[in-house]
């Protein structure tokens, strides 16, 4: 049996907290406390607290010695009586199964499914025009179900792009890729910044028998040269980076060209949109989830 | 995409050597981070490193995607290395299982200044200090 030891404390005694498992050959984690702030990946604020965690193996170590010291501890930095609390684990816990249960199919529309691999197949799938894409998750993305991520697989759906070419940019786990390609367009790039996501996006392709047709780049946006004009253009990426990037890869595309956006904030919409139509591109429809707006427009 | 910061968890593994035992298997697999795709990551990155301890800070995001950055040595490995410990004191606190110098304290805290949320120097030095004592360190002059 494993036993959890969770200690509150201020975040500067930390290290002086470490120390004493160190001491007591005790494995520990610390996981200091934050506060949402907002959206954004920055948009938070350490609350000054921490929570150290010791893991104790009853079997190998003495369980009431390391609970005396942490009292100890407790005591010399008079920290409030609640500040210690334990738990147990069972004996046959899996730990890396254990995340597993994070990840679940999700259904986009009537005959869109993205699962992990290790999951069954969903009565969904028995429809054959279901597409079903797998993506195995890692550093990069995880479920790469995000909000918007659905409302461009959504409006996706809604475009015939049979033989047609295509460009996702800031592909990501290259889900958005995959389905375009799984409904028969002619070829694609897919491209993506972080190299560990273009890594992780290459496996999933072939998880998923994505003919080579797909190209997978890790190039910056900024400094892409595409040798053809593309009949449609996917790009799930942050406000900012379509309003600045917006004259760049408008070109890239023909004219009558169909376009995805999402990863707009509803809160950053109009700003997006007038920069939609300052490079000549008509907004045909608008959709949102929770605090997230998706596009489907047509190139003039 | 933006992506939302669910959870930040700190670590210290010996470099090269992340597996999903404890602590990162409990650590991780409470946040739903693939454990086996981060011990990978980790182990690349850290496997020329020899046989030092690693803290390693990992943002866990709402999808489970995270990202992970590596810093200096842990206060308590460098004290030990400072005091010339092998092993620790299964009762810290209670004895003195070593001494270690001001001097000896004060560059320490200098080293690990960047990676402290102490605001000053003088901070960083009690904070060292600290934990010297939870150790079962005497400082002395």
């Amino acid at each position: 049996m494993l036993k959890r030891i969770d200690i509150t404390i201020p975040s500067d005694l930390e290290e002086p907290l470490l120390g004493l498992a160190e001491m007591l050959g005790v494995s520990a984690f610390s996981s200091p406390q934050i506060r949402d702030e907002g959206i954004g990946e920055t948009d938070f604020v350490y609350t000054g607290e921490t929570i150290v965690s010791f893991i104790v193996s009853e079997v190998e170590q003495n369980t009431e010695e390391i609970l005396e010291a942490v009292e100890d501890f407790v005591n010399e930095f008079a920290l409030d009586d609640d500040a210690v609390k334990t738990s147990e684990y069972s004996d046959n816990q899996d730990w890396m199964e254990n995340f597993k249960q994070f990840f679940k199919p999700i259904h986009v529309g009537d005959n869109i499914v993205v699962r992990p691999p290790w999951e069954p197949p969903t009565e969904t799938e028995k429809n054959n025009d279901t597409k079903v894409i797998l993506i195995d998750p890692g550093m990069a993305f995880g479920t790469g179900t995000h909000e918007t991520t659905r409302l461009c697989l959504f409006l996706l759906s809604k475009i015939n792009v049979e033989n047609q070419t295509f460009i996702d940019l800031g592909a990501g786990s290259g889900i958005l890729a995959f389905y375009l390609m799984m409904r028969n367009a002619k070829s694609g790039t897919a491209i993506e910044i972080e190299g560990p996501a273009v890594e992780n996006m290459k496996k999933n392709a072939e998880l998923n028998n994505i003919p080579g047709s797909l190209e997978m780049i890790c190039a910056d946006l900024g400094k892409y040269n595409p040798t053809i004009k593309y009949d449609g253009l996917v790009a799930n990426i942050t406000s900012p980076v379509i309003v600045e990037y917006l004259p760049v890869f408008s070109p890239w595309v023909k004219k009558g060209a169909w376009g995805i956006f999402s990863g707009v904030n509803t809160t950053n919409s109009q700003m997006v949109k007038d920069a939609f139509v300052q490079n000549n591109w008509e907004i045909i429809e608008e959709i949102n989830e929770g605090d997230w707006c998706g596009f489907y427009l047509v190139k003039k | 995409m933006a992506k939302k910061l669910v959870a930040v968890v700190k670590l210290q593994i010996p470099a090269g050597k992340a597996n999903p035992a404890p602590p990162v298997g409990p650590a991780l697999g409470q946040h739903g981070v693939n454990i086996m795709d981060f011990c990978k990551n980790f182990n690349n990155r850290t496997s020329k490193e020899g046989d030092s301890i690693i803290p390693v800070e990992i943002s866990v995001f709402a999808d489970r995607s995270y990202t992970f950055i590596t810093k200096t040595p842990p206060v308590a490995f460098l004290l030990k290395k400072a005091a010339g410990l092998q092993k620790g004191n299964q009762t810290p606190g209670r004895t003195k299982v070593g001494k270690v110098t001001m001097a000896q304290v004060k560059e320490i805290a200098e080293r690990k200044m960047p990676d402290l949320t102490a605001a000053s120097i003088e901070a960083a030095i009690n904070v060292v200090k600290g934990t010297a004592r939870s150790m079962g360190m005497e400082v002395v002059d």
